[in-house]
């Protein structure tokens, strides 16, 4: 499999598409590791299955489906105690994630765009919840304050940075 | 439950795993109950899965000084400017579209003159306004002077010793013909005694000029009586656009692109003169020459190329924009043994951050070399002949913001790691396993036994070369001393 187009084309066509699939898979899947294990068997089945994408058709709803498909897997794989959202559930919000409208790759640049202007305050809290991956717990236990009062704080950074999204969303299409 | 707030918390719950058995199946249920409640929750997740991907290029602990960038408007003709003028002669102004300098050099060049795209087989350069949208172009003026412009850059030539900068990047070489060469900026005007020098305007309308070797008056505009700043080697200033007083900053010669000639160099020479398997100076020539090497990037707003250790570097820009290198026809080590040199510069270390790889498993390819999980200690993986993965990882992340030199070598015995000459850290290893052909990444990780890529590198990579023996301590440090000279 050395042929130095189709690698061209998958890699950029995945590569594209990776980030909107691997925020659904987390989406449905809030156990990192588990998301991470999943992200690889679709990528790998899609890769073997690359011929039998059909290029007329969007790349990333193909894709999305076999991620799907392999959370689904997952999902029946798991104790029946696991806190789990059912099928219909994972079907609907895998609806939201393939709609044509939402341009996730416009949306990532513009959240790129909205956390440089992020408050040093809010960075510090995003930090230790995404690159060091601490629960709020192990967060409030840092900053010697309560779990409570660092989840509002997380909620707030978030509702801070989907206003912006959505403003800066607004005037990229005005 | 229609507040949002409430639905908020609740969706923020489910993300960071402080849900209970009642809260999802509240939230699983309000999923179901309509298409745009499953929307909103589709857009809130997917913010926080970008979340992650951001906190991958951050650093909390560098604080990096950006430039910063998009300008409105050229400060016109209205700025009292008194010219220095030394012992040259002004050249009256030439009506627009006069030849004075040509196209030397480019990299994924756009550029439009007077609002047209100039075709690259037009080589002329004439007075009148450019703009470079994309890519890196260079061009010498008949008195010598040569000029590289970044884009993204809007600039006017006046004449063979004048020219304004209104946004962007450019560095010039000026050789005695060329004395008294003069850029214009909206807050400055640059004059040049015979030097090499870059300047950056920023978004802010400030500009910073950086002195490489030689010397240049730098004056602010909008006030006569502000006495010029002389700077010479290894000097910078900074003259914002509100205020008249020069600001004495860090030199930063990593930033600016200062040719796109690879010098004629003993590094390269040197590592020729080992007989590597496979080389790769990673400069304008493997971008544009080398039919065996593809850059791979998502977003081609800007040229991968960047400054580098020797000449030019490749610019990667992580899991964000997601660019690497694919090297096919790679031929891999079949003597059990393999060596690895290359100059790497980070900007931020991304979990496993690849610098090459050509294994996609345990059971194809030879080596992965790159940062080991989030640690960011420099690491390499060899695949052994008699089966079996041999790790060996250094103790420190590695430098942010500085060149390192970084090798391996796989004698057959042992794997060692080496970092600026030294030896880092060693394992036992026996002989490294014959591959069968794949692709060799540079800046990224294979997927598996798939097309495909992943773990990207954020930084630049330069001087990359892979030999089919065993490199000794003295050759790699000899390697490093070489590539410390001024202008190797």
């Amino acid at each position: 499999m050395g042929n130095h187009n189709q690698l061209t084309e998958f890699t950029l066509l995945w590569t594209e598409a990776q980030p909107s699939v691997m925020a659904f898979i987390r989406s449905v899947t809030p156990q990192l590791v588990d998301a991470e294990d999943i992200l690889q068997e679709t990528a790998r089945q899609i890769a073997s299955r690359f011929e039998e994408y059909d290029p007329e058709r969007p790349f990333g709803a193909w894709a999305m489906g076999i991620a799907k498909y392999k959370v689904m897997e997952w999902r029946r794989r798991q104790k029946k105690a696991a806190l789990l959202f059912d099928e219909e559930a994972i079907e609907a919000i895998h609806f939201s994630y393939i709609s044509p409208e939402s341009d996730w790759k416009e949306t990532g640049r513009a959240i790129d765009q909205c956390l440089k202007k992020a408050s040093p305050a809010a960075e510090k809290l995003l930090v230790m919840r995404y690159l060091e991956e601490l629960k709020p717990a192990e967060i409030a236990r840092r900053t010697n304050s309560s779990a409570n009062s660092v989840s509002v704080r997380l909620t707030r950074a978030r509702d801070a940075l989907k206003d912006c999204l959505e403003r800066r969303l607004k005037e990229a299409r005005a | 439950m229609n507040d949002f707030e409430s639905i908020n918390q609740l969706i923020d719950q489910w993300l960071d795993e402080s849900i209970d058995e009642a809260g999802t199946r509240l939230l699983n249920d309000w999923i179901k109950d309509s298409p745009e409640n499953a929307d909103y929750f589709a857009q809130r997740s997917h913010l926080h899965s970008r979340l992650f991907d951001w906190a991958q290029t951050h650093d909390s602990k560098v604080v990096r000084v950006r430039p910063v960038v998009r300008v409105r408007a050229v400060l016109g003709a209205a700025a009292a400017v008194a010219v220095f003028v030394l012992g040259g002669v002004w050249f009256s102004k030439p009506t627009p579209g006069h030849p004075v300098a040509e196209l030397t050099a480019w990299a994924d060049s756009d550029l439009r003159y007077q609002g047209r795209p100039q075709s690259l087989q037009d080589a002329t350069i004439r007075t009148g306004n450019y703009e470079a949208k994309r890519g890196i172009t260079s061009f010498r003026f008949e008195n010598g002077v040569e000029v590289v412009v970044e884009a993204p850059a809007e600039f006017r030539i006046e004449s063979d010793l004048k020219m304004s900068l209104t946004q962007g990047r450019l560095s010039a070489t000026v050789p005695p013909e060329g004395i008294g060469f003069t850029v214009e900026t909206p807050s400055a005007e640059v004059i040049d005694f015979g030097t090499e020098f870059a300047i950056e305007v920023g978004g802010d309308r400030s500009s910073e000029v950086h002195v490489f070797d030689g010397a240049v008056d730098v004056k602010p505009l909008g006030s006569a009586e502000v006495i010029p700043v002389r700077l010479v080697t290894n000097g910078a200033t900074r003259i914002e656009f509100e205020s008249d007083v020069p600001m004495g900053i860090p030199l930063a010669p990593d930033r600016f692109l200062r040719t796109l000639e690879e010098p004629k160099l003993l590094y390269s020479k040197a590592v020729r003169a080992l007989s590597p398997i496979a080389k790769l100076r990673m400069g304008l020539q493997t971008l544009t020459k080398r039919s065996d090497v593809q850059f791979v990037s998502l977003d081609g707003a800007r040229s991968p190329l960047a400054s580098g250790k020797v000449g030019a570097s490749f610019r990667f820009e992580g899991p964000v924009e997601r660019s690497f290198v694919t090297m096919s026809d790679y031929a891999a080590s079949t003597t059990g043994k393999l060596s690895g040199v290359c100059w790497v510069y980070a900007e931020s270390r991304p979990r496993k951050a690849s610098i090459a790889a050509d294994t996609n498993g345990p059971e194809t390819g030879q080596f992965a070399w790159g940062l080991w999980r989030d640690k960011g200690f420099s690491r390499v993986k060899i695949r052994q002949e008699n089966g079996g993965e041999v790790f060996v990882r250094e103790r420190e992340p590695l430098p942010i913001g500085e060149w390192q030199q970084i090798a391996f070598v796989a004698d057959g015995v042992s794997l060692r790691l080496y970092r600026n000459g030294r030896e880092v850290a060693a394992e036992p290893c026996g002989p490294v396993a014959l591959s069968s052909q794949a692709p060799l990444l540079i800046g990224a990780h294979p997927i598996d036994s798939l097309p495909g890529a992943q773990q990207f590198w954020h930084g630049r990579i330069d001087e990359f070369a892979i030999f089919d023996f065993a490199l000794t301590s003295e050759q790699i440090m000899a390697l490093y001393e070489v590539a410390q000279s001024p202008r190797p």
